[in-house]
């Protein structure tokens, strides 16, 4: 089970480099030509994100949220906020590697400081003290470090239950996941198998933070999702 | 700590990280004009006063009430989603995710109680913020309350518009009825109603109205309260006062509206971004913009942009349900894979003007025997001022500054309703309809209106 998400992340990049291996390079030579619409993003599996989307959505409204609703009437708000602190502290380890891969001393430092005060004080991560003495979270992953030295997004990508991703951010994603991993079986050896496990957890908990129905935006609701996505994805590139 | 910041929706709990961020922002970025995020953050009682401070129209309009002013709305209630299919022979393109298939949002009081009727603004969504900030209000001081979706939202025209073609407000009375009777019956099962009330804000106000006439004539729900917030009160003359927008952010003609409106998404998506990854409370992100010194012409941009956005859907989704040729080939199919960016770059050429224009008006010409003119009149509050005039139990709150208001429309809003008339000096579109003082008129309005009716306890 636990590498059930990241197997269909892969699965769909090597269906991603084998549907169009051509194009993924000749993008990254020739830089973009200007689209028709400027809101139109690079998007060659069109066809197949658009049907990954609406499988999600689907899921999403069928599998995900029934669950979500069943997490918020058995846990209380507090602990919901708990375990979203909980999760956020965990992922602190990717933000704190690829602060120090970006060479940003003050966004490694801060997030370490983070870290240890979340752990100790803040009982491993389920409480969030070193926002309120006034530390600042990072957002920072793998697909932010790409971008930082030069690589371009690629194409869009629709990941099956994930959503929205690209090229670049899909291997961004598995880079972090494994290394949060990594780091968990460097602590804890075997226990970490119960963390891993908990990846579905941390998905409902995600979700359950998430507002946002799918079907609400009107028809052009996937182009706008995309252009969102990979506008946002440029904007924590260049911070 | 992380604390929940307030959202009037127990649908989340307030987003903190990773892709949830993302979806999280676009809800927010287009479901609404007005990044002002419906809640409150730190009830502050002392920051509290008795005047909206933001003298800009169009900044109003953008970012709403400062959260420290906002109506601290106590615990959200938790809200439930509802469903009907009312055409279940319509065949809806595959395109369409909703397909046939309406949904509201409701919410319940434990005890018997009057239900109030929430009607989203031009293109709005019954999710959207300032529909689930108003059933936060209303809810809070003890009504059921159910969010319905504009007549011009697209799942609205696929599955609830008889005429698939909205805009003619009569028409559109007759549908939301059509979906509050159905909602009602529905929710009969589950609780004990001992009345009902209607609010909307911009076109849902003016939707309100009409939706207000009609029962006045038939007696369904015998509305013991209707409160009309920034209500257009001439649909034709709004779209101009909108389509002036444009002309002032596009100096360059029609034809560089894709430019503008990835020009202000951008700017949006960067003042999100400024909110940096901090939780993401409303006081972040107004702060951020406000940081950030807008200009005029940016404001006008975004609002322009997220008018635009809300006629490209429509014109779509009723082009296409009605076959009318104009931007979807008849012939064509629309299923889930089809490529969309063709479609998408042609309807953002449509503003509510040329949709009026070239597809509401050929189409009520040809099912009716009114003329043009006709259509126009009708489209307006003018056209049931007498029921307006005569009926105590309609209110209306407005700005002297609301940009979709055309010269003389303050002046029928004044005359018509005279004592039953606010009109604030400052808020621009909907900016102050979470300003404290303004949700308590509200709530106080609605509530000695039940009281009057013995509707509540």
């Amino acid at each position: 089970m636990k590498n059930f998400f990241s197997t269909l992340i892969i699965a769909s990049l090597i269906f991603l480099a084998t549907a169009s291996p051509g194009q993924a390079q000749e993008q990254t030579k020739t830089s973009v030509t200007q689209p028709a619409n400027p809101l139109d993003r690079w998007d060659p599996l069109g066809g197949f994100n658009r049907r990954v989307y609406r499988f999600n959505a689907n899921f999403d409204r069928w599998v995900v949220m029934p669950l979500v609703r069943g997490y918020r009437f058995i846990f209380p708000s507090f602990a919901r906020t708990g375990f979203q602190n909980f999760f956020a502290n965990i992922d602190e380890v990717t933000v704190f590697s690829n602060s120090v891969l970006q060479l940003a001393p003050k966004k490694a430092v801060g997030t370490l400081a983070r870290t240890v005060i979340n752990t100790t004080f803040g009982l491993a991560g389920l409480w969030d003290p070193a926002t309120r003495v006034g530390l600042k979270a990072y957002n920072e992953d793998f697909g932010q470090t790409l971008g930082h030295y030069g690589v371009p997004p690629g194409p869009y990508l629709v990941v099956p239950l994930l959503g929205p991703s690209s090229l670049r951010e899909g291997t961004g994603q598995i880079a972090d996941r494994l290394l949060i991993w990594g780091v968990e079986y460097a602590i804890l050896g075997d226990l970490q198998y119960v963390f891993s496990a908990l990846y579905p957890a941390e998905i409902l908990v995600s979700r359950n933070a998430t507002n946002f129905i799918y079907g609400e935006l009107g028809p052009f609701e996937y182009e706008l999702v995309r252009y969102f996505f990979m506008e946002y994805r440029e904007a924590l590139v260049e911070d | 700590m992380n604390r929940n910041r307030y959202h009037p929706s127990s649908l989340n709990d307030g987003s903190k990280n990773g892709w949830a961020q993302h979806v999280f922002l676009y809800c927010v970025l287009l479901c609404c004009i007005g990044l002002g995020f419906a809640g409150s953050a730190d009830a502050n009682d002392s920051a509290k006063t008795a005047v909206y401070p933001i003298k800009d129209p169009y900044l109003a309009t953008v970012i709403g009430t400062p959260p420290d002013l906002q109506a601290d709305l106590g615990h959200p209630p938790k809200l439930r989603l509802g469903k009907w299919v009312r055409f279940p022979q319509r065949d809806v393109p595959n395109v369409f995710m909703n397909g046939n298939t309406l949904r509201y949002v409701w919410a319940r009081q434990k005890e018997a109680a009057p239900m109030v009727f929430v009607l989203a603004g031009t293109g709005g969504s019954f999710f959207d913020p300032k529909v689930r900030f108003l059933m936060g209000a209303l809810h809070q001081v003890g009504f059921h309350v159910v969010g319905l979706s504009s007549p011009t939202h697209t799942s609205f025209i696929t599955s609830a518009s008889e005429s698939e073609m909205p805009g003619r407000p009569t028409e559109d009375a007759e549908d939301l009825v059509a979906v509050m009777r159905q909602v009602r019956n529905d929710l009969e099962k589950k609780l004990e109603i001992t009345g009902f009330g209607l609010v909307g804000y911009s076109l849902g106000g003016t939707d309100a109205a009409f939706v207000a006439e009609r029962d006045s004539r038939l007696k369904e729900f015998d509305f013991f309260e209707v409160y009309l917030i920034n209500p257009a009160v001439n649909l034709h003359s709004s779209a101009k006062k909108l389509d002036g927008l444009y002309r002032e952010a596009l100096p360059e003609g029609e034809q560089s509206i894709n430019q503008l409106v990835s020009t202000s998404l951008k700017k949006a998506i960067h003042y999100v971004h400024q909110s940096g990854s901090t939780p993401l409370g409303s006081e972040f992100l107004y702060q951020a913009i406000a940081d950030m010194h807008p200009t005029d012409t940016d404001l006008e941009g975004v609002i322009a942009t997220s008018f635009r956005l809300s006629s490209a859907n429509m014109s779509f989704a009723a082009d296409a349900m009605t076959r009318s040729g104009k931007i979807v080939d008849p012939s064509k199919k629309l299923k889930v894979g089809t490529e969309m960016e063709g479609y998408f770059n042609e309807s953002l050429h449509w503003s509510f003007v040329r949709y009026l224009d070239e597809l509401l008006i050929p189409y009520w010409l040809k099912k009716t025997n009114l003329n043009r003119e006709q259509l126009v009149d009708q489209a307006s509050l003018a056209s049931i001022r007498d029921f307006l005039k005569n009926t105590d139990t309609i209110d209306v709150v407005t700005n002297q500054d609301d940009i979709v208001l055309a010269p003389g429309d303050l002046e029928f809003l004044k005359r018509t309703f005279g004592d039953r008339a606010i009109i604030h000096p400052h808020g621009g579109h909907c900016g102050n309809l979470e300003f404290d003082p303004n949700v308590r008129h509200m709530q106080q309005r609605f509530v000695s209106a039940a009281q009057a009716r013995g509707e509540q306890r």
